[in-house]
């Protein structure tokens, strides 16, 4: 196994000090206000804007005929509309001191991230396809796929189940609970990458990959458990949920550092 | 290797899969190797001079996919030194 390069410390480090910064922030009362609280809502932010950058890095040094220049290029935009999305979250939460509503300006950006994320997956996936490597379409696209479908449904109705039993849904819950739909077409995505990724296990275009789809994963993830603590009112869930963004921001960070060492 | 001209089929495998193993992963490199032989349908247990060209020129197109134009060019390179094959196809 060889040794952690000093970017990847770097990257360690970043992930370790904005994480340590968040959970003492939000474990300390009160602290709305102060310079921990605003490092905490800062460092995301920084970590989220530096993966679009690199994202888009990457894309500028692919040519235009490689079918992952469309790859990197989207997902560099749609980290980049999040980051918008994001950008107007923090206002809310620093300069108004409240929680941004549930239907809100920052809406239109988290939605183009989705689809944008969406559209970036199914580029990479082509791109893979593209590079000749053996893929069996039947077994790692459609039956990784629609498991991964099938058992999200399952897991998303049964916890959501509380929400569609309740008598009035506002805008805002119907606008989460869309968010939730497009999300598990990403997760499945994710999934099919996931399971193409691992053949390349052990070389270095694998790290850059892996690095990808585990961010994929993790933000994922984090979208979910924003949602679920949104709908039904789990504020104790807001922690994990921005260490699960955190930690996806840092694998973009990765995965567009990694494919940078490659390309050079 | 060389056996009237032609290589070894297997052994120019092998040592092509070796050579791309630190980059696709040693599963991903042979599977690579094996799947496109197939494609260019080439048979045989020996490997002529413009097919070891026609298999490192795919190998590498597909490398750019994930290590941009320029490494691809160096790696295709590299694969053809690997056999005793110095220059570019």
């Amino acid at each position: 196994m060889s040794m952690p390069s000093k970017r990847d410390l770097l990257v360690l480090f970043g992930f370790a000090t904005a994480a340590a910064l968040y959970l003492a922030s939000s474990l300390q009362p009160g602290s709305s206000g102060t310079l921990m609280f605003y490092l905490s809502q800062t460092a995301p932010l920084l970590f989220l804007f530096l993966s679009a950058w690199f994202a888009h890095r990457n894309a500028v040094s692919f040519t235009s005929e490689n079918p992952v220049q469309l790859a990197w290029r989207l997902l560099s935009l749609g980290l980049a509309a999040f980051f918008a999305g994001d950008l107007i979250y923090a206002y809310y939460r620093m300069v108004l001191a409240s929680q941004a509503p549930l239907a809100s300006v920052a809406d239109p950006f988290y939605v183009a991230y989705s689809l944008l994320l969406i559209a970036a997956e199914i580029a990479f996936l082509r791109a893979y396809r593209e590079a000749g490597l053996p893929i069996d379409l039947k077994r790692d696209v459609g039956f990784v796929g629609l498991a991964a479908m099938a058992i999200s449904l399952t897991a998303g109705t049964i916890l959501l189940w509380p929400v569609f039993q309740k008598s009035e849904v506002g805008l805002g819950e119907l606008l989460t609970i869309s968010y939730l739909l497009v999300d598990l077409v990403i997760l499945s995505l994710a999934v099919i990458l996931f399971r193409v990724t691992w053949k390349l296990k052990g070389g270095s275009v694998w790290q850059v990959w892996f690095a990808l789809v585990l961010g994929l994963l993790a933000v994922c993830v984090a979208d979910l458990m924003f949602m679920y603590l949104t709908l039904l009112e789990h504020p104790e869930l807001e922690a994990s949920s921005e260490l699960a963004y955190l930690l996806g921001y840092i694998l973009f960070v990765r995965a567009g550092l990694k494919q940078r060492e490659l390309l050079s | 290797m060389l056996n009237g001209g032609n290589i070894d089929r297997a052994w120019a495998e092998s040592e092509i899969a070796d050579t791309l193993a630190p980059y696709l992963g040693a599963f991903m490199a042979k599977s690579a190797v094996a799947a496109h032989t197939t494609r260019l349908k080439i048979e045989g247990e020996s490997l002529s001079r413009e097919q070891l060209g026609q298999l490192v020129d795919r190998l590498a197109l597909g490398l750019r996919v994930f290590v941009g134009n320029k490494k691809s060019d160096e790696i295709a390179l590299e694969l053809l030194a690997a056999v005793g094959e110095q220059e570019s196809t």
